[in-house]
């Protein structure tokens, strides 16, 4: 101490406590802003202080930076960890964030919100899951230190999802961050009001239609009235602004955000006055004009196609950049990925361009994280670059993250079966079924793998069950007849031939298939069946690529999620048989997870294993623990409260409900099992539903993707009880 | 308050008084304050035990990070908590209760700028613009529009981030003559009357300050704060602050009602004489929700407070016995540490 105050710089500070801490900050920078934020350090005359306000008053700049490495470290120590720090209550864990960040504001300092901005996803999804309380909310003075100092555009599809996702805490934080972004990578600033602001107002909007609350419209207004306020315009230049961000998008909810408009700008639904002169128009490419076409002679002129089909692809960028607009971007790019990862096309058994491939699916995924189809893109293309550890922990991740979505079981369950791994595939298409068992595809999968499983009686007998569910099914019926086939069942095959020639419709692959089929009866017919041929394994190469690509995009390490997710499966399969192999394929996972055995997601499927296979006494005194340690994560409380429900014992949700609103669906269910599904849910999946009946869902966020899951099948119980853990474990991977 | 239901923090205190180099004059005078506190009712005081007493104190740092847990679980409490805070429960801390504050009162209370916008999507300029905008006699329509746009916004976020701690604060009369008279050196005159000392600014490191205006009534019928009150601040109503002093209970020849109140420190005060004209009323109130009409002014504060604390405290500590008729023979307000 003696040696800091002897330090003329130190000697600066008005207070001698003050300098006393000062002087701890110079010689052990971490522990000393630990001691800070924990709140256990004197500041003489600024104790009264919170940290930020205090310390903008008397750190000298020369210790600036040792300050802003020290917070570096304790903020990367900190993300290390799942588990509340050792001698922290959730309220003072919450508090010592909340000044982390707000130091990072007053006193802007650099290294640190440059480690914050290039960590941003994996950052905001970890703060989801730490204690916050509406006064103690790291994440609040989190987004705005981000927003304040942005050197350049990276931040541009963060701020956009948070506008997209529209909860009303981030949303205007999130259009704050795309004010004060730069207009180039320069850092210059925006000389007037940018267009990817009224992007992302526009996005905020629409999402917030879909949420089907009027009372919504009312925020959305406050903030077109704040813009308004500090972006001085003519209403004229202003109804400009919103017709040009109107133009671009689609679907239902447009017409309702028209009608919000109308309230501030109603000329902005009216045409376009006559322009003078020449004025060039920033747009998307279009799929149907500009990129079909040339992915429908990909093939024949590749050496043509290729460089025009580049450059659209660099259109699409600069204009999501220019626009923040990606709504065009995000589906050419996964079908593009999806078509270059193809592997048997025209008779080639390569993909076209894994490595393009790649690098749009990634950006797909990270313009829309929440969007299945991104990730299915992502896990096709990382299995066509021959990365299968990579491609496994995506399928995982995705059937974790959009439980809802059947795609992304069937996905999976082809994924495994193509390894080899035929039990867990079969396990998968099961599990498919269980939850969506109105859909033909997910048994005809089950079919197709326990056929090339060589177990043809088993498959038949999912067949015939079929086929009395979807009687017109093509692909049943043309399943049912190859493995009558298969089993030399000539009588039988005939019929169900004839079944599968009604059915055919004129799609190319399905006629291929007849084909395929007559022929191998033909053989059958002829006395000289055509030998059972082998699936094609895929034989990838076991090297994964760079890990952190797909955490950007995720907010998170997907290592580990595939070993999680097996655990899930035989537990979930819940025979006696399995709970060795959950227990093994959890045991793998604490060795992969980021955090172990303590991280949250791990905590819950430990608690289920234990719930499945251990009974309720020790899953409760586990998730009372688990809980207690990670005060912060919603799952983990709601799971150790229901566990004490079960138990007979009387439970207050009320707490549950305040801190974790997104998991409502479930809190409203766990209190009353007939609850129906909310009217601001119904009003939003109607304002995606056509006036012929057919549903948009993919327009919904998924937010309401899952709530919808979770009522829809509440009524259901062989359906209920998984959907639910679906919901639960899929609230793990997204920040509420 | 009596230390012997706080056995560790009265073992630190006797350490501490015994240190070779003597004490700094902010450490005596957190420890003058919890052992003259009189205010603190027996069971409040228990429940402070509770939270403070074990296990043993090393040094202040130890004792302010036992202090804040008993905020944070006490005082400070969140909306969303269903409990009382201490300070605001009639059963613990009724005797404080000021029920007779005329509704029409206004309040005045300074905020820092940068904590109410921690969390805003409104940038300090904005602010600040807006806030001159609304109390500019010129101002167009659509400016003012704009501007109550951008209060609102800032109030709203504001609000969702506040807790219920009780909020320190002064009333007009005690403050009008300097507003007016003050000039752009209000944020300074402010400051010093009413011993806002932990507002002290490095040269070059200036602090925006936001001033709130608001009436009782707005107080009394906050719903927010779930138990509306007005209080004679305690040791126990906010952190450790070596610029408040406890008021004492006063004796019988004290004059009427205005001692029944806190009288914040004078920062700005150079002689003992003059001291008694210069002693501003203080109280704490229960939560109110800020409206853009609440944000009065913004002003900076760049210079560093000039005082000595030991002398002022002399000074305000030797008429505050005066006025509430604790000076001897009536049983005197107790600072000295020597009887802890």
């Amino acid at each position: 101490m003696s040696e800091g105050l002897a330090d003329p710089v130190l000697a600066d500070a008005p207070d001698a406590a003050a300098q006393l801490w000062l002087a701890q900050l110079a010689q052990t920078p971490e522990q000393a802003l630990d001691a800070l934020v924990r709140g256990s350090v004197w500041l003489g005359r600024y104790a009264s202080l919170d940290a930020p306000q205090a310390l903008a008053q008397f750190v000298p700049e020369q210790l600036v930076e040792t300050l802003d490495q020290a917070l570096l470290q304790w903020l990367g120590h900190r993300l290390q960890q799942s588990a509340l720090p050792t001698g922290h209550t959730a309220k003072s864990f919450a508090k010592a964030l909340t000044d982390a960040f707000g130091l990072m504001q007053t006193l802007s300092l650099p290294l640190s919100q440059a480690w914050c901005r290039q960590n941003a996803n994996a950052l905001w999804l970890w703060l989801a899951a730490q204690p916050n309380f509406a006064s103690r909310e790291p994440r609040a003075p989190f987004l705005r230190s981000l927003a304040l100092v942005q050197p350049n555009r990276d931040l541009i599809d963060f701020w956009l999802q948070l506008c997209r996702q529209a909860n009303p805490r981030w949303a205007p934080l999130a259009l704050f961050g795309l004010r004060r972004m730069p207009i180039d990578d320069e850092g210059t600033p925006p000389p007037g009001l940018p267009m990817v602001l009224v992007s992302g107002l526009v996005d905020y909007g629409l999402s917030l239609v879909r949420r089907g609350r009027q009372t919504h419209k009312k925020a959305w207004l406050a903030e077109l009235d704040l813009l308004t306020a500090v972006y001085p315009m003519s209403r004229l230049q202003w109804a400009e602004r919103f017709r040009l961000a109107m133009a671009s998008r689609q679907g239902d909810a447009v017409q309702n955000l028209r009608h919000w408009l109308d309230e501030r700008y109603p000329a902005a639904n009216q045409p376009a006055l006559a322009r003078q002169g020449r004025q060039q128009v920033l747009e998307a490419p279009h799929w149907d004009r500009e990129i079909r076409p040339l992915r429908d002679r990909f093939d024949a002129e590749l050496d043509r196609v290729q460089p025009q089909l580049v450059t659209l692809i660099e259109r699409h960028r600069h204009y999501v950049r220019e626009s923040g607009d990606c709504s065009s971007l995000v589906p050419a790019f996964h079908q593009l990925a999806r078509f270059l990862a193809a592997v048997n096309h025209n008779g080639v058994s390569k993909p076209r361009d894994p490595d393009l491939a790649l690098e749009l699916a990634l950006e797909a995924a990270n313009w829309a994280p929440g969007d299945p189809r991104s990730w299915s893109a992502v896990a096709e293309a990382l299995a066509a670059n021959g990365d299968w550890p990579r491609a496994q922990a995506t399928y995982w991740y995705a059937r974790r993250r959009f439980p809802y979505n059947a795609h992304s079981h069937a996905q999976l369950g082809h994924a495994l079966v193509l390894q080899g791994q035929f039990d867990a595939g079969e396990a998968v298409h099961r599990g498919a079924i269980r939850r969506f068992p109105e859909n033909a595809v997910c048994w005809s999968d089950l079919g197709h793998t326990l056929r090339v499983a060589g177990r043809r009686e088993e498959s038949l007998a999912v067949y015939r069950e079929a086929q009395q569910r979807f009687h017109r099914h093509p692909a049943i019926c043309s399943g049912l007849t190859g493995v009558l086939i298969d089993l030399g069942r000539l009588g039988e095959a005939k019929a169900a031939l004839q079944w599968a020639e009604q059915l055919t419709g004129d799609n190319p692959r399905e006629l291929q298939v007849l084909r395929q089929l007559r022929q191998s009866f033909r053989a059958l017919a002829d006395g000289r069946p055509m030998p059972l041929r082998k699936l094609p394994l895929r034989s990838e190469l076991d090297h994964a690529g760079d890990w952190q690509a797909l955490a950007h995009c995720a907010g998170m390490d997907l290592r580990g999620s595939d070993a999680l997710g097996l655990s899930t499966l035989w537990r979930q399969r819940g025979n006696a048989a399995d709970a060795e192999r959950a227990r093994a394929a959890l045991d793998d996972a604490a060795g992969l997870l980021r955090h172990g055995r303590d991280d949250a997601r791990w905590l819950a499927e430990q608690g289920w294993w234990l719930q499945v296979f251990q009974g309720s006494d020790a899953a409760q005194s586990f998730l009372d623990q688990a809980a207690a340690q990670h005060p912060g994560d919603g799952v983990l409380a709601f799971l150790g409260m229901r566990a004490h429900g079960q138990a007979d014992e009387t439970v207050d949700w009320a707490p549950v409900f305040t801190r974790h609103p997104e998991l409502t669906p479930l809190l409203r269910l766990a209190q009353d099992p007939q609850a129906a599904m909310p009217a601001d849910l119904k009003a939003a999946l109607a304002s995606v539903t056509t006036p012929d009946g057919v549903l948009h869902a993919d327009e919904l966020g998924e937010d309401l993707r899952q709530a919808q899951w979770v009522y829809d099948t509440a009524a259901r119980p062989e359906v209920a009880a998984l959907a639910q853990q679906d919901f639960l474990a899929s609230r793990q991977l997204v920040a509420g | 308050m009596d230390l012997s239901t706080l056995p560790a923090l009265q073992a630190l205190i006797r350490s501490r008084l015994g240190a070779v180099a003597g004490i700094p004059p902010d450490e005596r005078a957190v420890w003058e304050n919890l052992h003259a506190e009189e205010r603190a009712s027996p069971q409040r005081g228990a429940l402070y035990a509770a939270a403070v007493n074990s296990p043993a104190l090393a040094d202040l740092s130890a004792f302010t990070l036992r202090h804040k847990g008993y905020l944070e679980q006490a005082v400070n409490l969140e909306k969303a908590e269903p409990e009382v805070p201490h300070t605001f429960d009639a059963a613990l801390n009724g005797g404080n209760h000021w029920a007779g504050i005329d509704d029409n009162v206004a309040l005045y209370r300074l905020e820092d700028l940068s904590f109410a916008l921690e969390g805003s999507g409104v940038d300090a300029a904005e602010l600040q613009a807006a806030i001159d905008t609304q109390r500019s006699t010129s101002a167009d329509p659509d400016a003012r529009n704009g501007a109550l746009a951008v209060l609102q916004r800032v109030t709203i976020a504001w609000n969702d981030r506040r807790d219920r701690r009780p909020l320190f604060a002064t009333t007009q009369d005690e403050v009008a003559a300097l507003l007016a008279d003050a000039g752009d050196e209000w944020p300074h005159a402010l400051r010093d009357e009413l011993g806002l000392g932990h507002y002290n600014p490095l040269p070059g490191r200036p602090v925006t300050v936001l001033l709130m205006r608001y009436t009782v009534r707005e107080v009394r019928q906050c719903k927010a704060a779930g138990r509306q009150a007005f209080c004679i601040p305690t040791v126990l109503d906010g952190a450790v602050n070596p610029h408040f002093v406890p008021t004492p209970l006063h004796g019988p020849g004290a004059a009427g009602s205005p001692w029944q109140m806190g009288r914040a420190i004078n920062l700005a005060a150079t002689s003992e004489s003059d001291y008694e004209s210069r002693m501003r009323a203080e109280l704490v109130h229960s939560y109110v929700d800020y409206r853009p009409e609440h944000l009065d002014r913004w002003g900076v504060i760049s210079r560093q407070v000039q005082c000595d604390l030991a002398q002022l405290r002399g000074f305000h500590l030797s008429w505050l016995r005066l006025l509430t008729d604790r000076d001897a023979p009536n049983p005197p307000f107790d600072t000295d540490l020597s009887h802890v």
